[in-house]
């Protein structure tokens, strides 16, 4: 019975040790630059702890702009055209988007179950959903 | 008999077991592929931009990937033309379509019927695996 619960608060701690620190996006919003002006902006962000482990970077147009990273955001300006953001594990996942000038777009990252290694999926989410999501996530500075 | 009843009970199980690889065979085969994709080059429309509203909730699939359904009162702005049709774009939320990857799309109406997604990455068309009546209104 003890065994159990030592192994439940040692999986808990592990879990919670690969969760991005750091204060909530709701704290530091005001202190976010504007938007340059003819830019757009990509949210990235993860909700869920579950596969806290597997934490793969996240690719846009084949460049690194940061981590798919447990309770964690960060965004990123782009300039106005087509963009491919991809992650990696096992599998490679992409999801396609279009971004327009003073656009700003939410990119949802989560991990399913894989073979070996959970898979690391990207999805586009709803403005007004994503803010809700995001808001108690702690601000990644990539 | 005893011999008869047990090799049948072995036969159900190796049905059964079979049964269920084939099972993730397959769900392991849709998961490894993407939507299928045509070239559909947009026309832009001109503004002033038209507003249509989707007045009963409808759903479609792309061929090979998942349902979508979208809401009644959910409003679109046309963004042009592709040869399939009309292609409006969300104006209050999102539409994908989605198989092994995600991709950003706007819908493709002809006529009274949603016939398809078109990607704007790429310019590309993925038809409705089931086209649907869609109850359309200019706002």
């Amino acid at each position: 019975m003890a065994y159990g619960r030592i192994a439940g608060v040692l999986l808990v701690c592990l879990a919670a040790s690969g969760c991005a620190s750091g204060p909530k996006l709701s704290e530091v919003q005001s202190t976010i630059p504007r938007l340059a002006d003819g830019q757009g902006r990509v949210y990235f962000y993860r909700t869920s702890i579950l596969g806290a482990a597997v934490q793969p970077s996240i690719r846009v147009n084949d460049h690194t702009v940061g981590s798919c990273t447990p309770q964690g955001v960060f965004y990123k300006d782009l300039a106005p055209g087509s963009y491919q953001a991809s992650v990696e594990t096992e599998v490679e996942r992409h999801l396609t988007f279009t971004l327009d000038a003073n656009e700003e777009k939410y990119v949802r990252c989560y991990i399913s179950m894989g073979f070996f290694i959970g898979h690391g999926n990207l999805e586009l989410v709803d403005p007004a959903e994503a803010r809700g999501d995001m808001k108690d996530l702690s601000f990644v500075k990539e | 008999m005893a011999i008869i009843e047990t090799s049948s009970r072995l036969a159900f199980w190796r049905l059964r077991a079979l049964r269920l690889v084939c099972a993730g065979v397959t769900i392991a085969l849709a998961a490894c592929s993407d939507v299928r994709m045509t070239a559909a080059p947009l026309v832009a429309a001109t503004p002033p931009v038209e507003i249509y509203v989707v007045e009963q909730p409808v759903t479609a699939a792309p061929v090979g990937g998942q349902s979508r359904t979208l809401r009644a009162g959910s409003r679109w702005a046309l963004a042009g033309t592709i040869a399939e049709g009309m292609a409006l774009r969300p104006i209050d939320g999102i539409l994908t379509a989605e198989a092994k990857n995600v991709h950003e799309a706007y819908l493709v109406v002809h006529d009274t019927t949603w016939v398809g997604f078109w990607l704007p990455y790429g310019q590309s068309f993925s038809a409705a695996e089931a086209p649907a009546r869609i109850h359309i209104r200019k706002e």
